[in-house]
């Protein structure tokens, strides 16, 4: 007699193999049941789950509120001469500045240049007097 | 005969020197930096200004440049030289009246009008240029708590003085500064320079655009300048206002000279003696002149009328006469 066998001593051949193939059809199920929930609903990687990640389930009963991000870059101040908005409404000196989008500069004038200027006349005076302008 | 124009100080910038060397030259293209570092030290529309800095030290001692421990000095015994009509202490009045921002902005945008009470509270306490403390060994300064400076009153006349000693050694030079003009000396074939008085009663449209003249002046040595109320002037509420400021009322001066030219033997002085003329009004005005050995003066008045100073001599511009003594009513 014995304790650990799978078939009984003296007993039939058929029955020992419809007891195999009942145990390798068991087997095979249960690891095609194991690919079919590996691949149909993959875990994805840790990369890829940042890059592309999954919508949040929708809970009508949660309300998320949240708070703008702290910026890096103060936004510039307008009212300070050499910055000019290039966009969005006129701004006037010490008022909220309006949401600027890039910084526009004046192109520098020329540099002033020596002439040379015939000898000054009644009819071309070398200068004008006249109030500051 | 060399020239260099460029814009500083909120002005139009000329200078000239009369000689071909190439040296002369190159001493003209040094000019706008002049200009442009003396701004930088003396503006009060530059928050990094030395100026400003001086206006925001609250009382306390500073050690000052050079360049602003002259023009500071300047500008105290031009105090004084006036009898306290043509002070540095004017900053809050000016800004009272609503020029706290660069005149091209001023004229871009019409200020709100000023609460009276407002004015009356800021211009308290502007007038102490005397109370102003300067330690001579250590070039520093101390002004009065509330005390702001502008500078802008003589800046540009001690400003082309300053240029034309520069540039006297490479010739017979001239210096325009905004129509404060100072001259080194007679041109290189001896002649004085000619120089053309504006006409207030009819301004130009623009800056570059030659002005009506009065007449032309001949200088061979020492200052010219004009001040007056046709050129820097804007609207405050149903006011008009301009930037030639009363010390004894606070206030843009009210008086019935449209504008005054003055020849003196610096611009610096010319600039002070022109705005002591406007301040005081046409008659009092030449009679200040005549006391004055050095300076000779012509005024436009209000009504159109044209006065002048004895030692006044000018080529008539069209049909205005404008040479001899007093004017039409006999000042």
């Amino acid at each position: 007699m014995s304790i650990h066998g799978r078939t009984r001593p003296g007993g039939r051949p058929a029955r020992s193999t419809g007891g195999l193939k009942a145990l390798l059809t068991s087997g095979a199920l249960a690891a095609i049941l194991w690919l079919w929930v590996m691949f149909a609903a993959p875990e994805p990687p840790a990369e890829e789950a940042a890059e592309a990640a999954p919508e949040p389930p929708v809970s009508p009963s949660i309300a998320l509120q949240l708070e703008p991000l702290p910026t890096l870059v103060p936004a510039p101040d307008l009212s300070r001469k050499g910055v000019a908005a290039s966009s969005g409404a006129p701004t006037r000196r010490g008022k909220s500045p309006a949401p600027a989008l890039r910084s526009v500069q004046a192109p520098p004038p020329p540099a002033p240049r020596v002439v040379q200027v015939p000898a000054p006349s009644s009819a071309k005076p070398a200068a004008v007097t006249r109030s500051s302008r | 005969m060399f020239q260099i124009s460029f814009r500083a100080m909120g002005c139009q910038m000329k200078a000239m020197v009369d000689s071909e060397s190439v040296y002369a030259a190159a001493a003209l293209r040094e000019v706008p930096r002049w200009f442009a570092a003396w701004e930088r030290c003396l503006s009060r529309f530059r928050e990094d200004s030395e100026l400003s800095l001086l206006n925001h030290s609250d009382g306390r001692w500073m050690r000052v440049s050079p360049t602003m421990w002259e023009v500071l000095r300047a500008a105290l015994l031009a105090a004084q030289l006036s009898e306290g009509l043509v002070v540095p202490t004017v900053l809050p009045a000016l800004e009272a009246a609503g020029y706290d921002r660069p005149f091209e902005e001023l004229l871009r945008g019409t200020p709100e009008a000023a609460d009276e009470d407002e004015v009356e509270t800021r211009e308290v306490g502007s007038w102490s240029w005397a109370a102003i403390q300067l330690d001579l060994k250590r070039r520093m300064v101390k002004l009065p708590e509330g005390v702001r400076l502008d500078l802008g009153g003589i800046a540009k006349g001690w400003a082309a003085d300053q240029a034309v000693r520069r540039l006297k050694p490479y010739g017979p030079a001239l210096v325009d500064a905004g129509g404060d003009i100072a001259v080194s000396g007679p041109m290189a074939n001896g002649e004085p320079w000619p120089i053309g008085v504006a006409d207030p009663r009819s301004a130009p449209r623009s800056v570059l655009e030659d002005p009506p003249l009065l007449g032309i002046l001949r200088v061979a040595r020492g200052g010219v300048a004009t001040s007056g109320r046709d050129v820097r002037r804007w609207r405050r509420g149903a006011e008009e206002q301009h930037h030639l400021i009363d010390p004894r009322t606070g206030r843009p001066a009210r008086t019935d000279v449209l504008a005054v030219t003055v020849v003196a033997p610096t611009a610096y002085e010319a600039e002070i003696a022109a705005k002591v003329v406007f301040l005081r009004g046409s008659r009092e005005g030449v009679a200040w002149l005549e006391e004055r050995p050095g300076f000779a003066g012509l005024i436009v008045r209000h009504d159109g009328e044209i006065l002048w100073s004895s030692r006044w001599s000018m080529e008539p511009a069209g049909a205005v006469p404008t040479s001899g003594q007093g004017g039409p009513d006999g000042a």
